[in-house]
């Protein structure tokens, strides 16, 4: 496993670990008792999770190339550009989503709780999926 | 395009790890030009020459060719 594999995959979960503790911020936000420990733990974390990634950067000696990180050479800086084209593609698809969305949302008279829930999923999806499309097509072009 | 690395590799007696390292990529990156899989660029495939004691025409031939 090349240390770009690693880079990706390390990536791969902080990023949902992340996206699920944002989750919970987000939850903890409508409950009746606001669990301020939740919202300690969670900065915590968000915080331990960016400390190791930086320690892991430089215990790895990760490369970078224009501004993109985890390649090793240039067949990952190969890689890594057919893989953000990819994700630019379906980033314009989310975007039209959520303007389709937004004018479905703007008839149906609902409260401004009620919009800012279904945006937050909306884009909470999205996010986890460009990170499982980033995952699996790193690992489709490796091979 | 096809090439000819494994055959100038073995002569040499060298393996993908020992290339890779002295042409400065990934052992995965040799695998993947040995099996015609990755088309390295041009100054990679000068290296590669370089290590191999060739030419790149020696190395890589069109499929057409």
């Amino acid at each position: 496993m090349t240390t770009s594999d690693k880079i990706i995959r390390l990536t791969f979960w902080i990023t949902n670990a992340s996206l699920v503790l944002m989750a919970l911020l987000y939850w903890s936000n409508f409950s009746d008792i606001t669990p301020t420990w939740l919202m300690v733990l969670t900065f915590v974390i968000l915080v331990a999770i960016l400390l190791a990634f930086s320690w892991m950067r430089r215990k790895w000696g990760i490369k970078s190339f224009k501004g993109i990180y985890w390649t090793d050479d240039e067949r990952d800086i190969d890689i890594t550009m057919k893989v953000h084209s990819e994700l630019m593609k379906s980033s314009l698809y989310i975007l039209y989503g959520l303007l389709f969305i937004l004018m479905i949302l703007s008839n149906q008279n609902l409260s401004a709780e009620q919009v800012s829930i279904t945006i937050f999923v909306y884009v909470w999806l999205s996010l986890f999926f460009e990170n499982v499309q980033y995952y699996w097509l790193w690992n489709k072009y490796k091979k | 395009m096809k090439n000819f690395i494994i055959d100038h590799r073995k002569q040499k007696k060298l393996t993908q790890d020992e290339l890779a390292k002295i042409v400065g990529v990934t052992r995965q990156t040799i695998i993947s030009i040995e099996k015609g899989k990755y088309k390295p660029s041009l100054p990679l495939a000068f290296k590669l020459a370089r290590a191999l004691q060739t030419t790149v025409d020696e190395l890589f031939i069109m499929e057409d060719e």
